[in-house]
């Protein structure tokens, strides 16, 4: 919650305002039970029509000070969650995009959608939940023990004795309760998890006939989950009913009670109807305080995870301005020296990676997946530091560099690359200015010009993750992309995986004639990709199995040659 | 939240919303008994909860004779007292049987729903799972039965607990004093027009919310899954200023909704307070006048709040409803999709396989104007190979499709052993494929489980049989469970190219003259490949093979090859025929060693 308060802090003043003015209401409604005991007690026995009135018209305008009270509470209330939210949110993005690729590991890409989209929900609704609620169940609990202590202490004590036995049950029951959701959500994934094999596994079981199979298999959890849940249903089933009754015994009480004061002539008639008034609201709020507990719990852990990556410390930063360290022109566009890295997590490791590619030069990497070619890239970018050893670009170390200046260099496509709900031009921009005719030559150099013409040329709309272009053709823009900005060092990742043999190879064409200096790295799965490349690395599990041109690696690297004779079908020309 | 989904969700018809609900009913009435038995305790509940304000009113009324100088009738208000006691006991004994009655019912109708779902999924065609996304199917399963449980165990009992209140509080009041019962002639009409009109000024208003909402997710979800690309570029910058664009328009229309959205609770509670105060002053007046007594006033007051409980919860019941019958319609869609066409009726049984097969004419197309196949016509002798080749999401998987009749052609027919696909059963027909495709599927059980899935009655040998034919057995023996080693779906200790040839090992128990083989390479190292390579050589012994090919070497021993390109077979043909050809397998063949 301290987390929160610096958001909250700045808008004291409406909070201030709004719990003022639900302290007001609340104090309205309560005092409304009171006149009419009043009305009853003191009133009624003078006689007199015009007083009725008189007090009547006190009651309705309590009443619509009460209301006043509250709807405009509530709107301070709307307001001082819908901002605080919206600065929540903004910090949480802000910090998002500008995580380390390590942060982004660490939580997952799905988690931070969650955390961005539903905790700041969650949390929003609370605090207006809370500004709402919060002071007015409270102040209502409150209010209505000291009136009813005023009124008559001792037959308050009978409402406040309640108090505890509906507090010791509903605890006892809800602990009881989460157990045993716990089992019907366990329950549950079990059968998600048998519908989720049916799904995926339609075709494989609808060949082998096992329809029937599996419908007694889904029968079996599914039997089980609605045992489960009945039992946890009947746990819940007794709440109602007991609360309920304690409230009505509570009823009963006051007039029992109420009576043998009225009798010994310490309590008034009036009294004792207001009471009745009183019970409902006191054990009402109990009810709602209960459920702001609730929410609060939940809301406490969607905080928690909101602040986590506003709070994550990255080991990975940038330098903020350059150093001033000049590049050297004849140093080599790119170098490994004896780069080791391994994740956070582990699982994977380079050891000892050393190479060199000199500029205008082309670099092809090939491997199977898993075999670190995609977290070369990720090196060579900086999206993750080395371990060990050095990567330097033109004989200058990507530690030393700013965002901006590491990142100029490179025009790049990956794996499953984005491409984002806006029109072609813009996916092909993506922010940067780039001049009309660079985009229409890194069309061209894509070979996107036909499809793209066909689907009304650069202000065409790209659906989300371009979903109404075919995976050939998403590649095909990604590359056109990278191309505009005409980079230094062009990365592709498994960026011709869709394409069909001939368009990846009329691209290379082009990439090969117009290069002007530009070092290009080509990562694939197929030795057809990187078969024409300057140098080839052959990875394997994070190691460098082969280095060297397609001749030499025929020659000398027996992984490559049983990769190419498996893909080529042997030595065919 | 409620009011949100409410109006999110408000965009059926009113006559969907009818047949909804009596589809939903229906389900609701197998179980008559069950509803009969809530009924009953519902009423009776209700009833003996109700007689408390009239008992309550009554000894209120005792106490006034002291008042008037008399003693008070002490035994009398214990009298009332006591039967008041019994009654609320009987009250929450009833209300507790009544929640069971509905915990069943409802219960039964869930699982009733689920089981309908889970059979209709397993008759749908093969389509429906292309077409629509897991995710989504297991939504319905999870999420939308769930607000249909909600909605059923708190609704029914909430309506009918709503109208015996209105109905008896009702007639209490009238009795009690018509004369009161004015007050509520002015304020349920005023409640329902303040109610109208609130809603109808916040109804777009929650919409928009919802939509900027919905915007802002969905914008989020874009920059976050993108955000490696982004920083490529250098765009966090912008992509936050672009973000601060979105969360401003979702804050304000939260705002704007929420502004309005919450005055309906307050304004509820003002026209209660509002029916409180006249029904005093009226009350008095009445009092003062001798037309009613303080019992009466007690017993009416106590009434009046029992009266405006259940129109305050009307909003909330409207709300829940709605959201039961958009997730109802959600799967009432579902349940009404066209199911996979049965068999004819004298559907031929196929048995001892040779494994000719033949497409005559055929056409097919996914969707109606985009052909997919046009006129193909070809003959595939028992023991041949057929390679489908093309770039990847081209529409290889069409013809497999096809071959077992996961989908049927628009026109032409394919044959097998010269018999018409259509004229023979179904079940038949695919238990004569074997199948190894791309996505190795494995369910939670053992790797004994797993493998001897496709043969009923495999025994361990089988099993440990096959395992050695695809080159798996030593590497499962090693696990220290051995064949009884689970699979999760987090296995970790097992990796895609076993398997893969996990799978392989099942299909191999499958006796067939057909295989369809999915020849993914991407996954595996290269050692795990030519293992997969070498047990797949021993299966296609002697079937006849379609393999959605991605090796030239297996492409060029194929006797036919299939062309696939943008979603269309485009050639037909061996190697030699389509070089000679000299069109787009011919120049995709030729471009890898350019």
């Amino acid at each position: 919650m301290k987390f929160l308060s610096p958001y909250l802090r700045k808008r004291t003043p409406f909070i201030a305002l709004g719990l003022f003015l639900k302290t007001v209401s609340s104090f309205a409604d309560l005092f409304i039970p009171w006149i009419l005991s009043f009305i009853i007690d003191e009133v009624i026995p003078l006689g007199e029509v015009r007083l009725v009135y008189v007090w009547g018209g006190l009651m309705v305008l309590t009443a619509l000070l009460g209301f006043l009270g509250n709807v405009w509470g509530n709107r301070m209330a709307a307001r001082v969650s819908s901002e605080t939210i919206k600065d929540v949110r903004a910090d949480l993005y802000r910090r998002i995009s500008h995580l380390s690729t390590e942060g982004v590991d660490d939580f997952t890409i799905p988690s931070l959608i969650s955390r961005v989209t539903s905790d700041t929900y969650i949390v929003q609704r609370t605090i207006g939940m809370m500004l709402r609620m919060g002071i007015r169940a409270p102040m209502l609990l409150l209010g209505c023990l000291v009136i009813t202590l005023i009124l008559d202490p001792i037959l308050s004590l009978v409402i406040i004795a309640i108090i505890p036995f509906m507090l010791i049950f509903s605890i006892k029951v809800s602990t009881k309760g989460t157990r045993l959701f716990k089992t019907v959500q366990k329950k549950t994934d079990q059968m998600i998890r048998v519908l989720r094999e049916n799904v995926t596994g339609v075709r494989v079981i609808r060949a082998l006939s096992k329809t029937a199979y599996e419908s007694d298999r889904f029968e079996t959890v599914n039997e089980d989950v609605t045992k489960s849940d009945k039992e946890a249903a009947y746990n819940m089933a007794k709440v109602n009913p007991v609360i309920s009754l304690m409230l009505n015994t509570g009823y009963v009480l006051v007039i029992v009670v109420g009576a043998l004061r009225v009798k010994s002539g310490a309590g008034s008639p009036g009294d004792v109807l207001a009471f009745m008034t009183y019970v409902t609201i006191i054990l009402n709020s109990v009810r709602v305080i209960s459920r702001i507990f609730t929410a609060l719990s939940k809301a406490a852990a969607s905080l928690g995870r909101i602040e986590e990556v506003i709070s994550y410390r990255d080991r990975l930063s940038y330098r903020e301005e350059e150093n001033g360290e000049q590049e050297d022109e004849n140093a080599p566009a790119i170098e490994f020296r004896n780069v080791s890295f391994s994740y956070k997590s582990g699982g994977f490791s380079f050891e000892n990676v050393s190479f060199k590619l000199n500029k205008g030069e082309t670099l092809g990497i090939i491997g199977t997946t898993g075999s670190g070619k995609t977290t070369l890239i990720s090196l060579l970018m900086r999206f993750y530091d080395v371990t060990d050893g050095e990567i330097l670009l033109s004989g200058k170390n990507v530690k030393n560099m700013t965002a901006k200046e590491l990142r100029a260099r490179f025009g790049a496509v990956f794996q499953n690359d984005t491409l984002f709900k806006d029109t072609v031009k813009e996916n092909i921009c993506i922010g940067r200015t780039v001049e009309l005719d660079k985009i229409d030559e890194a069309i061209r150099m894509a070979d996107a010009k036909a499809f793209l013409e066909e689907a009304g040329g650069v202000e065409a709309q790209v659906a989300i993750k371009g979903a109404n272009f075919s995976g050939g053709q998403k590649q095909r823009m990604l590359i056109a992309r990278a191309l505009a900005g005409d980079p230094d060092i062009l990365l592709l990742d498994d960026s011709s995986s869709a394409l069909d043999y001939k368009t990846d190879s009329v691209i290379r064409q082009h990439l090969a004639a117009d290069r002007a200096g530009r070092t290009t790295v080509i990562v694939a799965q197929r030795v057809s990709s990187v078969m024409h490349s300057d140098v080839i690395l052959v990875l394997d599990g994070g190691k460098v199995m082969g280095l060297g041109d397609h001749e030499s690696l025929l020659r000398d690297c027996p992984m490559y040659r049983d990769t190419y004779d498996f893909q080529m079908g042997g030595r065919l020309v | 939240m409620n009011m949100e989904r409410r109006f999110a969700e408000s965009k059926l018809t009113k006559g969907e919303k009818k047949r909804i609900l009596l589809r939903l009913i229906r389900y609701v009435m197998q179980y008559k008994h069950l509803l009969f038995v809530a009924v009953f305790f519902s009423i009776l509940t209700n009833v003996c909860a109700l007689i408390g304000p009239y008992l309550s009113g009554k000894a209120i009324g005792l106490l006034e004779s002291v008042r008037d100088g008399g003693t008070l009738d002490m035994e009398k208000v214990l009298f009332y007292s006591a039967v008041m006691l019994v009654l609320y006991l009987l009250s929450a004994l009833f209300a507790y049987l009544l929640t069971l009655a509905m915990v069943n019912l409802t219960r039964c109708v869930v699982k009733q729903m689920r089981s309908d779902v889970f059979r209709k999924l397993s008759i749908l065609p093969v389509g429906y799972f292309d077409m629509h996304q897991t995710g989504d199917i297991l939504s319905r399963m999870s999420y939308d039965i769930d607000v249909i449980n909600t909605s059923l165990s708190t609704d029914i009992v909430q309506i009918l607990s709503s109208v015996i209140t209105i109905v008896v509080s009702f007639v209490m009041m009238i009795v009690i004093s018509p004369k009161l019962m004015l007050v509520f002639a002015f304020t349920v009409p005023l409640m329902c027009v303040l109610i109208t009109v609130i809603t109808k000024k916040t109804r777009p208003l929650f919409r928009k919310r919802s939509a900027k909402l919905g915007e802002l997710n969905g914008f989020v979800e874009e920059m976050i899954s993108g955000q490696k690309t982004l920083k490529a570029y250098g765009q966090e910058d912008r992509s936050n200023e672009r973000f601060a664009v979105e969360n401003g328009e979702a804050s304000k229309a939260y705002y704007n909704a929420e502004f309005f959205g919450t005055t309906v609770g307050p304004t509820t509670n003002f026209v209660n307070n509002l029916a409180m105060a006249l029904v005093s002053v009226f009350g008095a007046v009445l009092y003062i006048g001798g037309g009613i007594g303080l019992d009466g006033i007690a017993s009416f007051v106590l009434y009046s709040k029992k009266f405006s409980g259940p129109i305050n919860e009307i909003a909330n019941i409207i709300g829940d409803l709605q959201s039961a019958l958009s997730a109802g319609e959600r799967i009432f869609r579902l349940l009404d999709e066209d199911p996979e066409i049965d068999d004819v009726p004298d559907a031929l049984p196929l048995t001892d396989v040779e494994g000719d097969v033949a497409f005559d004419h055929v056409d097919f197309a996914y969707v109606a104007d985009k052909p997919v196949i046009e006129d193909l016509s070809l003959n595939i002798e028992k023991g041949s190979r057929v390679a489908i080749v093309g770039p990847t999401g081209a529409g290889k998987t069409t013809i497999i499709n096809l071959l077992m009749r996961f989908y049927d052609p628009q026109s032409g027919r394919i044959l097998l052993d010269g018999k018409d696909l259509r004229s023979l059963k179904r079940a038949d027909l695919r238990k004569s494929y074997t199948m190894v495709l791309q996505d190795t599927w494995l369910f939670q059980g053992t790797i004994y489980e797993n493998i001897a899935y496709g043969k009923e009655g495999a025994t361990l040998e089988d099993v440990k049989r096959v395992c050695r034919a695809a080159g798996i057995d030593s590497y499962v023996e090693s696990l220290p469970d051995g064949y009884d080693t689970l699979i999760n779906d987090d296995a970790t200790n097992i990796s895609k190219g076993q398997k893969q040839l996990l799978t392989i090992a099942r299909a191999m128990l499958v006796d067939s003259h057909l295989l369809i083989f999915d020849e993914a390479t991407s996954n595996v190292d290269t050692c795990t490949e030519e293992q997969i390579q070498k047990a797949m050589n021993g299966i296609m012994e002697g079937k006849t093979n379609f393999i959605i090919a991605h090796r030239l070497s297996t492409v060029r021993h194929a006797d036919v090859i299939l062309v696939v390109f943008d979603g269309r077979i485009v050639e037909t043909g061996s190697h030699e025929e389509l070089m000679e050809l000299g069109g787009i397998y011919a120049g995709m063949y030729n471009a890898q060693f350019i």
